[in-house]
């Protein structure tokens, strides 16, 4: 009966029999694996949620999900779809000059999910016959102009070059320098007025992350030419992607190190039971039985300090969006140039792949650290003594 | 050839340790012992601190290996057993009792008894049984669920006499039982061990230095000069 005597095993090198020694051992072991365990993934809820994020507010407000090409497009149909005019230029203000991407959009552009993309910061109420553009923070920063203010804006046509005084309408913020530093948005019409053959078209459509695939191949199966905003920007796509295996590789080599370190667990628990395991031995007992009851003891503290860890990983992860801008507001003012808004993705299947690589590690070097340990144990180190 | 009345049956057992000293040569504690217990005969070995008593004990139950020589017991040659097997029989045929009262800590009298029985191969409801029992009979029935650090020396070896006549073993290799007990505990456990032993028919193999506890037994040896010689 020998499942029996290791039941009672683990219950004691549980804390549930015995003294509170072992017991706050144990709980000390449960809360430090947790803790690791939580920062972990908390770094993989964030580095997955603000990389989603980037991803879907490029698509909203560069480019759409998926772009379509030719200017038969329906403005009206069964897809959420804006047209689009897009040109560069450059603006100058009294002080300085910056490369844009001009992008001339209609009224109900900024709608829907994509209004919920930019803050407007400042607006300026007065009335004019200039063309009114909409710039960024970062922008505005550079050029350092305000609201109402006025700057030159020059477009290479084909015939000529040539500079149009523009008014600042409003300053918006995306919440992502590296997304909005170049773009400025205009009137469709105003651009197409004032650029005229050097604006190019096109139709940018909104979907959900998850269905650009299965639409850009229902629309091309229309017979139209579409592109993604992965194909548009390819190097923001790959490095978003990139960043993210990165991350999970480095959290996954840490996960591996942190099961690891559980095997420190099993020598102490060994170490400390020297005299019980001899005794045990002599009584008859099985060195396989006694790894067993250790073993599992371990994967029992680390199977529950990884329930409590991934838990407080994904709490944390959503009090992550109040505590970011706090902080920001606090003290470190190179935030306002991140995104700090972003809705919460959390990456089940790495965080489950994250707990397995712990596991497995945690029962491999338990399971070495033990065979070692154990083997030292001999019958004739207790004897008559 | 093993006698099926013979329960321990030693032949030319020649032991040494490797000296303390470098450059002295191995130190030489047995030599050339023959031993034959019948089953059911209580024996005593006597002689001087470092003569060798513990080690001729642990050789005998297969805890020490001799450099030469062989140890049978109850009919099994305990040479060439791999540890699996000397695990079956020291829990089946077995049992042992220390000094020191070695308990298994943070563990009840009870499960203390219980886990020996359990570990050769009674089912929970026979080990309980036996276990209580036992504990009954050394006089422990109101300490069933007392821990070590909760029991006095003398209960704490009642406990480990409990726990190694449990299996109903063919013979218990006891080490100064008494040696580490006030008088009044030694003579109770003197009385209990021999007691115990005498009704449940079990071998004994004692190591002691107190003349009048090896007195008490069917047989007494001394271990001098590396060998064994009959009688005090």
């Amino acid at each position: 009966m020998s499942n029996e005597v290791a039941a009672l095993l683990i219950r004691r090198s549980l804390g549930l029999i015995g003294n509170m020694a072992s017991r706050r051992r144990i709980l000390l072991q449960i809360l430090l694996i947790a803790l690791s365990v939580t920062a972990l993934v908390f770094a993989l809820v964030f580095v997955t949620s603000m990389s989603d994020a980037i991803a879907n507010k490029y698509a909203l407000i560069n480019s759409g999900h998926l772009i379509v090409h030719d200017r038969s497009f329906p403005t009206s149909g069964s897809y959420d779809s804006y047209r689009v005019g897009t040109t560069y230029g450059l603006l100058y203000s009294k002080e300085t000059t910056a490369m844009v991407f001009l992008k001339g959009v209609e009224d109900t552009y900024f709608s829907g999910k994509r209004k919920d993309e930019l803050v407007m910061l400042e607006e300026s109420g007065e009335s004019t016959t200039l063309m009114k553009v909409m710039i960024s923070k970062s922008l505005a920063r550079t050029l350092n102009v305000h609201p109402g203010e006025n700057l030159a804006l020059m477009i290479g046509t084909e015939k000529t070059v040539r500079p149009t005084l523009v008014r600042i309408g409003s300053i918006y913020d995306s919440g992502y320098k590296e997304l909005d530093e170049m773009l400025v948005f205009t009137d469709l019409s105003s651009l197409i007025r004032l650029g005229g053959e050097s604006v190019s078209f096109h139709h940018e459509i909104l979907v959900e992350m998850d269905q650009i695939e299965k639409v850009r191949d229902r629309l091309i199966a229309e017979g139209y030419q579409v592109t993604t905003w992965s194909d548009e920007a390819p190097q923001i796509a790959s490095n978003l992607i990139t960043s993210k295996e990165v991350t999970f590789i480095i959290i996954s080599i840490i996960g591996l190190l942190l099961g690891y370190a559980t095997s420190e667990l099993a020598r102490q628990m060994v170490e400390d039971d020297k005299r019980q395991i001899t005794l045990l031995l002599l009584l008859g007992a099985r060195r396989r039985m006694l790894g067993f009851s250790y073993l599992l003891s371990v994967l029992i503290v680390t199977i529950i300090a990884l329930i409590f860890g991934i838990a407080g990983g994904i709490l944390l992860s959503y009090g992550m969006p109040k505590v970011l801008p706090l902080i920001e507001r606090q003290s470190f003012s190179l935030f306002s140039f991140y995104l700090l808004r972003f809705p919460i993705a959390i990456p089940i299947k790495r965080i489950l792949i994250l707990g397995a690589l712990v596991m497995l590690s945690s029962a491999a070097a338990v399971f070495f650290s033990l065979n070692r340990a154990l083997r030292k144990q001999t019958v004739s180190s207790l004897a008559f003594d | 050839m093993a006698n099926s009345f013979e329960c321990v049956h030693l032949s030319s057992i020649t032991k040494s340790f490797p000296a303390t000293q470098a450059g002295d040569s191995r130190l030489m504690i047995l030599e050339g012992i023959s031993l034959t217990i019948r089953h059911g005969q209580s024996v005593a070995i006597v002689g001087k601190s470092g003569s060798g008593k513990s080690t001729l004990l642990e050789i005998a139950a297969g805890l020490l290996e001799p450099d030469s020589g062989t140890v049978m017991v109850d009919g099994v040659s305990l040479h060439g057993l791999d540890d699996r097997q000397k695990a079956i029989l020291r829990a089946k045929k077995m049992g042992f009792i220390f000094q020191a009262s070695y308990m298994l800590a943070d563990f009840t009298a009870l499960e203390n008894v219980r886990i020996a029985a359990l570990l050769a191969g009674s089912s929970p409801r026979e080990a309980d049984a036996a276990a209580t029992d036992l504990l009954h009979r050394v006089g422990l029935e109101k300490r069933l669920h007392h821990t070590s650090d909760k029991l006095s020396g003398g209960e704490r070896q009642r406990v480990v006499i409990a726990r190694a006549l449990v299996n109903d073993p063919a013979i218990i290799f006891a080490d100064e039982p008494t040696g580490n007990l006030d008088e009044e505990n030694a003579a109770m456990i003197e009385d209990l061990l021999i007691n115990l032993v005498k009704e449940r028919t079990a071998t004994l193999l004692l190591v002691t230095h107190n003349p009048q506890f090896a007195g008490r037994l069917d047989r007494v040896l001394t271990l001098r000069e590396r060998t064994l010689v009959e009688g005090m």
